[in-house]
């Protein structure tokens, strides 16, 4: 659907859309003050980035590296081409150890996989243990941002659904009361659990360590109690060094909200002394992506979050306007990279005001790779019939210097003449929810001729004398 | 050939082949964030992440303030000589699901960073590494001489001390077990521990 269509809901209810607006804002906002107070901040971006870009370019040498070491240290390495392989893979695991109940951290990877619907066909409870994730599956919602999935909901909503699903008592908002409640019901379901599945941060290739990071310690506890642990990772999640944490750990938790590191970064080496790890590598379109000199530094990102808090586009459309597992900037690359027919609006759904880019902890290009990708959807006729000829015109126009005086002594004339119902007509989309200004009497080039006596009088057609 | 290799084989192929272009790696960070007085750094940051650093001058000084604050007719375990007691059975200690009544466990910190409040845990064989999420209130003592000032000297102090053993597991804890998922409202206590109190021994 495309992304435009898909928001109109979300922005028809004016309130709540600027109420989401400002929710973001806040965090945005958190954001600023966390990084304002290191003075090495933008050193620690240009670092990260140049880490983050020098393994990709040497990722099957780090994969081998990571492989060789995890196993060394007793941890089982699986491999997926494909979101149906990595499904199987984990299906398999818990077939054959006959385990049917199974609670995971937030993993952005499974989603992406849609491995939930995948394990209950067949017969597994799975659990999101994350409190906003495991809101939006009670729901039967997915998440509408990547680090805060439940932000497009009120507190009234978490009660409803605590209501309706968990035995809350009618009314229930307190934000403090339902995460009472919930920490009982997810306690319940940890320690009731057979096996824990974990999404990854970052992959180690010096030593075949995972580092997972939490604020609720769900991932901890959902991999100290049960005995197999499952940790999801894409291929892109490596980085070479242990040392290189100390860069990362510093960009993520204040990049994604403010704080100076989430309550627990946990450092998994080689499986529990009574346990198994299982590492499943998934590369699901990664690789593709790699190909392509435009985009392939999409697959640097963090999943912290940054570009989706500040997006003007993100903030007053929500997340699932997108339609797609990562909304926001990112998941506009993302998306389209993936599925181009599926998801060619999303590149349009951006202002180009370029603030993702300047938040994104390791330095991805965002907005000139949206910009970039709106060509190569126009060449592959992937951008809607009006839009295309509305751009093939303004290119006519805007070669011919003449052409353009010629247009904007028509537009200013028919501007102020035109009857409303042609210039608000159907295929001005721009205009059905703004006016139009009101026309300047003269243009711009005229107003610089006749201004007064100055230095600046003999610029003509551009060129400075 | 098991569909696995099978996968891996293609994987590391098209990784090869679509490699970008090469960049090096980059030096280390030339400086890092400093702080005049690292300990009271350490105790304001944590504090602004819902934990509080208490310093004290002997195990005795903070065993009183443990058994002030909580009550030792509840499931306690503590692996700090002096400060607290265990009085659960040795054997719950190697069963996880059987920490979860547990009260209170009060345990070494290897080090502490004072950018951002963050301790060093590491596993031991004493006890299941469930201890520290499942128990109620954590408590954690760290030596005044081991707050080092940013990530990268917490680091640098692990591989010299060799704190992260060559298998297992450990992490940095930063406060207690929180949430915000609910607008935005931060509520302390989500799944882990409802409360992290720090001891600097001075």
């Amino acid at each position: 659907m495309n992304h435009a269509t898909a928001a109109k809901k979300f922005v028809t209810n004016y309130e709540r859309a600027h109420w989401h607006d400002a929710s973001l804002w806040f965090v945005r906002s958190k954001r600023d003050k966390a990084t304002e107070v290191i003075p090495e901040w933008e050193q620690l971006r240009e670092t990260a980035s140049q880490i983050k870009r020098h393994t990709l370019a040497h990722l099957t040498d780090y994969l081998e590296q990571f492989t060789r070491e995890a196993e060394s240290r007793g941890v089982v390495v699986h491999w997926a081409v494909d979101a149906k392989e990595h499904n199987e893979i984990v299906a398999e695991l818990l077939a054959e150890r006959g385990m049917t109940r199974l609670v995971k951290s937030k993993s952005m990877l499974t989603e992406e996989c849609h491995l939930n619907d995948f394990l209950t066909e067949r017969g597994v409870e799975v659990i999101d243990t994350d409190l906003g994730e495991r809101i939006v599956q009670l729901r039967r919602e997915t998440p509408s941002h990547i680090v805060l999935p439940a932000i497009h909901l009120k507190r009234q909503d978490v009660g409803q659904t605590f209501h309706e699903y968990l035995d809350a008592p009618p009314g229930l908002d307190s934000p403090d009361e339902l995460t009472e409640l919930a920490r009982h019901h997810l306690r319940e379901k940890l320690l009731a659990a057979e096996a824990g599945l974990t999404g990854v941060n970052f992959g180690i290739a010096e030593t075949g360590g995972i580092v997972i990071c939490t604020n609720e310690g769900n991932a901890d506890l959902g991999t100290a109690l049960p005995k197999l642990h499952i940790a999801s990772m894409g291929i892109e999640k490596l980085i070479p060094k242990t040392e290189h944490l100390s860069v990362f750990l510093r960009l993520l938790a204040r990049s994604a909200t403010g704080q100076p590191i989430t309550s627990y970064s946990s450092h998994f080496q080689g499986p529990r002394p009574d346990g198994e790890l299982h590492i499943i590598l998934v590369d699901n379109g990664r690789t593709n992506l790699m190909a392509s000199t435009e985009f392939h530094r999409a697959l640097n990102c963090i999943r912290c979050g940054a570009c989706l808090n500040t997006c003007p586009v993100y903030r007053r459309s929500g997340g699932h306007s997108y339609h797609a597992t990562v909304a926001g900037p990112i998941g506009s690359v993302l998306g389209p990279a993936q599925d181009p027919k599926q998801h060619h609006s999303l590149p349009f759904a951006c202002t180009l005001c370029g603030s993702c880019t300047d938040v994104c902890p390791v330095k991805i290009p965002l907005h000139h790779q949206l910009l970039a990708f709106r060509s190569q959807l126009a060449e592959q006729k992937l951008v809607s019939a009006p839009k295309r000829w509305g751009m093939s015109v303004a290119s006519t126009i805007m070669r011919r210097p003449w052409l353009f005086a010629l247009t904007g002594r028509m537009a200013r004339f028919s501007l102020r003449w035109l009857p409303r119902f042609i210039t608000h007509s159907w295929p001005n989309t721009w205009a059905q929810k703004r006016e139009l200004p009101d026309a300047p009497k003269q243009s711009f080039r005229g107003w610089l001729a006749d201004r007064p006596n100055d230095d600046n009088r003999n610029v003509d057609n551009g060129k400075q004398k | 050939m098991n569909p696995s290799t099978n996968a891996k084989a293609k994987i590391l192929a098209a990784a090869r082949k679509n490699a970008p272009a090469d960049m090096a790696l980059p030096d280390r960070l030339a400086t890092a964030i400093r702080y005049d007085n690292p300990l009271e750094q350490f105790s304001s940051m944590l504090a602004a992440i819902g934990g509080e650093a208490v310093v004290v001058h002997s195990p005795d000084e903070a065993d009183r303030i443990v058994r002030g604050r909580y009550d030792s007719a509840l499931p306690w375990s503590s692996f700090v000589d002096g400060i607290g007691e265990t009085n659960i059975a040795a054997a719950q200690l190697h069963d996880p699901h059987s920490l979860a009544g547990l009260d209170v466990a009060i345990l070494p910190g290897h080090l502490a960073v004072a950018e951002n409040g963050a301790i060093w845990i590491t596993q031991s064989d004493d006890y299941a590494r469930a201890i520290y999420f499942l128990c109620e209130h954590l408590v954690l003592v760290i030596s005044a001489d081991d707050i080092v000032h940013n990530m990268h000297e917490g680091y640098d102090q692990i591989a010299e001390r060799a704190l992260y053993p060559h298998q297992g597991f450990a992490a940095w804890v930063a406060g207690p077990s929180k949430t915000a998922d609910i607008e935005q409202s931060l509520v302390i206590g989500a799944q882990g521990p409802r409360s992290l109190l720090v001891f600097i021994v001075a």
